[in-house]
């Protein structure tokens, strides 16, 4: 019979920064840093009000949590909106000349079970094209695959990329790992 | 900047108490545990040692809980009592039913059911370096407990239980003094049933109440 040690803990290198998303236990982890010269990513909450943005002030570590239910966008990370079935912490730090960024999704015991990815218009704050993903148990990077698709889908259709709301037309986006930029994600990227 | 013609033209301290955990005027809201949402939350301060006193530590103004930079953390699975080493911006992920005790900052062994995640912040421009804690919120029959293993052999010689799914955080810190007093007050309950050694006293978190004993034993475990 084969048995193994049971994983007490693990540990995960937030200046190691490699962007991919660690899912164990509870929670669902994500590292990533920016260098000078970078823009910083910058934390959007929507509101029924408008959109909130959540820049860092100073030099010193911020810690926010993004209540669950809560559409949330950060640019430069990722150009869609995301919701998610539990609360999510962004802990950012500077060292050296370094910005490092930290994404905690989870905790409950029964929590992380669906996402959904969504549009937000940038002339009239009315959120569009919300779709939901359930199967959040199978990884966090198998929902971003989801909003990638649903990115392209976006990016290659005026239509779907019309506000309803206020008619006006949504500029292309981009999914969260940049590596898998297209020249137009990229670029949408670089604009934030 | 693609949301600027809809941001909220609010400055955020007026609208959102705690936008920031680690922002001055918020942060001693969590120097114990603190409930928010789905999670609990708990910053301290890293003092560069263990204050000698009670006294010592008030005037050092690192809060009711510390951490200390020399304090080393131990944890126990199948291969016994292992210490595990903490850098700065590296988030240890604890999961759920493994013992933990850190060297000076409390002195007994936590077990919860919830994964509990601390990543020590270092020092900024203007502020102290802080270990940040967060877990999930517990629910239902999901419980804290406090135990205390034989330091020679690693037997459990005492453990109790707060449910803190259905009672919540309010009554923790009023449990673990009991809890540590009990236990040190009754050298039976200290003494392992399996190998007779008679373990040291036990500590609070809550460092500022620590009796001139149990200052004592902070010290050395």
């Amino acid at each position: 019979m084969v048995t193994a040690d049971p994983t007490l803990s693990f540990d995960v290198d937030v200046t190691a920064g490699d962007g991919r998303w660690v899912r164990q236990g509870n929670h669902a982890i994500w590292s990533g840093r920016r260098e000078p010269g970078e823009p910083p990513y910058v934390l959007h909450e929507w509101t029924e009000r408008g959109v909130r943005p959540f820049p860092r002030r100073d030099d010193n570590a911020h810690m926010r949590r993004v209540p669950a239910g809560t559409p949330y966008h950060i640019s430069h990370l990722f150009g869609f909106w995301i919701v998610n079935d539990v609360d999510t912490m962004l802990l950012s730090a500077k060292r050296g000349e370094t910005d490092y960024y930290m994404l905690v999704v989870g905790g409950l015991t029964d929590g992380l079970r669906e996402a959904s990815c969504l549009f937000v218009c940038p002339k009239c704050a009315a959120r569009f094209g919300e779709a939901r993903f359930a199967e959040l148990r199978s990884g966090y990077e198998r929902f971003l695959d989801f909003a990638l698709q649903r990115v392209r889908g976006f990016n290659a259709d005026a239509k779907q990329r019309t506000c309803s709301n206020c008619g006006a037309i949504h500029p292309p986006i981009y999914g969260f790992h940049a590596e898998a930029d297209t020249p137009e994600e990229r670029a949408a990227r670089e604009a934030g | 900047m693609m949301y600027a013609d809809v941001y909220v033209d609010e400055p955020l301290d007026k609208v959102v108490d705690d936008w920031d955990f680690l922002n001055e005027k918020v942060l001693p809201k969590f120097l114990g545990f603190r409930p928010v949402g789905h999670g609990v939350y708990g910053m301290r301060q890293i003092l560069p040692e263990t204050p000698q006193s009670v006294e010592q530590q008030q005037q050092n103004g690192g809060g009711p809980i510390i951490a200390v930079k020399n304090r080393r953390h131990w944890e126990i699975g199948p291969r016994g009592v292992v210490e595990v080493k903490r850098t700065p911006l590296v988030a240890h992920v604890m999961l759920a039913g493994t013992p933990h005790h850190t060297e000076h900052v409390y002195g007994y062994w936590h077990i919860n059911d919830m994964d509990e995640i601390t990543i020590d912040v270092p020092p900024a421009a203007d502020r102290p370096g802080y270990v940040v804690l967060m877990q999930g919120h517990p629910k239902g029959n999901e419980a804290d407990r406090m135990a205390w293993y034989c330091e020679q052999c690693t037997e459990l010689v005492h453990m109790t239980e707060l449910v803190t799914g259905t009672l919540g955080f309010k009554d923790f810190w009023n449990w673990e003094r009991a809890t540590v007093r009990a236990y040190n007050s009754d050298a039976k309950l200290r003494t392992c049933w399996n190998c007779g050694h008679v373990n040291p006293l036990g500590y609070l978190a809550l460092a500022t109440q620590d009796t001139p004993q149990e200052r004592e034993s902070r010290l050395k475990w």
